[in-house]
């Protein structure tokens, strides 16, 4: 019975790693927050290392009541939001989620997002692999150089 | 013949004494040229009279010798927050004198969501210098006509948001007088900021 139970415990995480291995995601952060603030926003890397397209449809964190994708379209200067339903990223090729661009909005913050928190995260992917990520919460301009 | 050849020698004098003059004011006049920047636009300044909820703010002042104007809304899910981190990298990187001349207004364009207060928090977060103000609709219709500040709300019915505003985004730089002398357009990157700062603030 043990054996049995191994084995399959065995092919159960052989399944999962197979489905972690189609999208590898880096440098995930989420944008700290003033007091009070409405919303806030997680950004992240996401590189698919298979042979097929995935896309990530869905994302949740104990942190918000609700999580939806979001992209940044430029009409001349006009800066349009809008939602979208899931976010491609074509075998081979990676997608960044950087401000200005697609991001992962966050509603109904549980308190605001202070510098040096983590926030959990899951993602579900159209292939069925989920992945739970811990976040750090960033200041957007953490990457960007310091002028004196 | 004589003649001939002093007339040349003043002509020639005068052509030397023209072009160093002109190499010599071309050579201290550039931050000349840069505070007389030419007006983009003139913004009637009853229309800045607005008070923010802190009292920090009731209208252009010649108290401060520039003011930075940024429209956008506190639900915005990300280029307001960003261009605001900019804006505060940016008021890090110029002197503690240039900062004392200098008022940033983050000014809403949503008054159904974002009172006063609201902007004020919201604004404060990102630099201490920066001021919230949430003007009333007419007045920020009047404000963003005259800046050439475009605004839509848009219906999001999938979306927790309801509606977001689209709207451009640019920093757009004005003087006590209501002038607009510079607008510098959404960047990712203080130094287009710091670098329009420096020009119509020189120290």
């Amino acid at each position: 019975m043990r054996s049995i139970l191994l084995a399959l415990s065995l092919l159960f995480s052989i399944h999962l790693a197979a489905n972690d291995a189609a999208i590898t995601v880096n440098e995930a952060y989420a944008r700290a927050t003033p007091p009070n603030a409405p919303t806030s926003a997680i950004f992240l890397t996401m590189t698919n290392t298979s042979e097929q397209t995935v896309s990530l449809v869905s994302a949740s964190t104990p942190a918000a009541g609700r999580v939806e994708l979001h992209t940044m379209l430029m009409d001349g200067d006009v800066m349009q939001m809008r939602q979208v339903e899931k976010i491609e990223v074509p075998a081979g090729k990676q997608v960044e989620l950087k401000p200005g661009g697609l991001h992962l909005m966050l509603f109904d913050l549980a308190s605001n997002f202070a510098e040096g928190e983590e926030v959990e995260l899951t993602l579900v992917f159209s292939d069925g692999g989920q992945q739970q990520l811990t976040v750090p919460v960033k200041k957007v301009m953490h990457k960007m150089k310091h002028h004196h | 013949m004589k003649y001939l050849a002093w007339i040349a020698l003043i002509i020639v004098s005068g052509l030397a004494g023209v072009m160093s003059f002109q190499w010599l004011s071309a050579e201290s006049s550039p931050k000349q040229a840069a505070v007389s920047n030419k007006v983009i636009a003139t913004v009637p300044v009853n229309l800045f009279k607005i008070t923010s909820s802190d009292g920090r703010f009731t209208e252009l002042n010649n108290d401060k010798q520039l003011y930075i104007a940024y429209f956008g809304f506190t639900h915005c899910p990300d280029v307001c927050p960003t261009s605001l981190a900019v804006l505060s990298a940016a008021l890090q990187g110029i002197s503690a004198p240039q900062r004392q001349q200098l008022q940033s207004l983050f000014v809403s364009v949503d008054p159904k969501r974002d009172d006063p207060e609201t902007v004020s928090t919201y604004a404060g977060y990102f630099h201490p210098d920066i001021v919230g103000l949430s003007p009333q609709e007419g007045q920020l219709l009047g404000l963003t006509q005259s800046l050439g500040v475009y605004y839509k709300y848009v219906d999001i019915p999938d979306s927790q948001l309801e509606y977001s505003v689209d709207h451009n985004s640019f920093f757009y730089f004005l003087n006590a007088q209501g002038e607009l002398l510079a607008k510098v357009p959404h960047t990712l990157d203080p130094e287009p900021l710091v670098t329009k700062i420096q020009q119509l603030l020189p120290q």
